[in-house]
């Protein structure tokens, strides 16, 4: 899903192309979301640290 | 001393490009020594990304204090996910993830370039001569006929969009293995074959 969170970086980066800023901020905004999310996701799994 | 918006516009393409620069560094640690990047060091490159979409609104339509505020927010949320990874190896004996570059690795040196991108923001946000419009400066809305800007720009949508792909290929549709082994979508595929 971290796939995902470039895609829609570059869609955004994409409506900014086009003049469509507003979509643009909406679309970063969303995927700066799911990044905390993802960040959240990833940083309380479980650690396989190898001593 | 006054920042034009030329030379902001300049100095935001050369940020952009140095940007570039550490994508396609992890690219090639990732590529030559076949260090698959994990779910955090992604992270870290989303952070990357989501900083040059600032300074690309910063490239496209000439600096605001509005995008320099995206690109902290963007530098903030990648500071986070490097200092949360540094943490999960600063005690000695916890190992430690991928090959050092010159002594660090890469999770401290994105920690670095966080920071730096953080200090060099607030540091660009202190000149209010480059906030003038388009129509005070007599340029264009895009680019302002800098060709470094637009190169800078179309180099980092490239890159997002390439790190999409790989990592795409890398973890699948589903959640990134951590630690990953293989390449999972290419797995499949072979599986499927």
């Amino acid at each position: 899903m971290i796939a995902l969170l470039f895609a829609l970086f570059a869609l955004a980066m994409g409506l900014a192309w086009y003049d469509r800023q507003t979509p643009a901020l909406l679309v970063f905004g969303a995927t700066m979301l799911m990044s905390v999310y993802w960040l959240k996701f990833h940083a309380t799994s479980v650690l396989t640290i190898q001593l | 001393m006054t920042l034009t918006p030329e030379i902001s516009r300049t100095l935001n393409a050369l940020g952009m490009l140095a940007i570039c620069l550490v994508l396609v560094l992890a690219y090639a640690y990732q590529f030559a020594l076949y260090e698959l990047p994990c779910p955090l060091c992604l992270l870290q490159r989303v952070g990357f990304v989501a900083v040059g979409f600032g300074l690309g609104l910063n490239l496209l339509y000439g600096a605001r204090p509005r995008n320099y505020a995206l690109m902290l927010i963007a530098a903030i949320l990648g500071a986070s996910v490097s200092i949360r990874q540094i943490l999960l190896h600063i005690v000695p004996g916890t190992g430690h993830y991928g090959s050092p570059v010159l002594g660090l690795h890469y999770y401290t040196w994105a920690g670095i370039c966080f920071f730096l991108i953080i200090l060099g923001t607030s540091f660009m946000l202190l000149f209010e001569g480059q906030y003038k419009t388009a129509a005070e400066t007599g340029h264009g809305p895009r680019f302002g006929n800098n060709r470094l800007a637009k190169f800078a720009f179309l180099l980092m949508l490239g890159l997002a969009v390439a790190n999409a792909v790989s990592t795409l290929i890398e973890c699948g549709p589903g959640i990134c293995a951590d630690p990953p082994l293989s390449y999972d979508l290419i797995d499949k595929v072979e599986g499927d074959v």
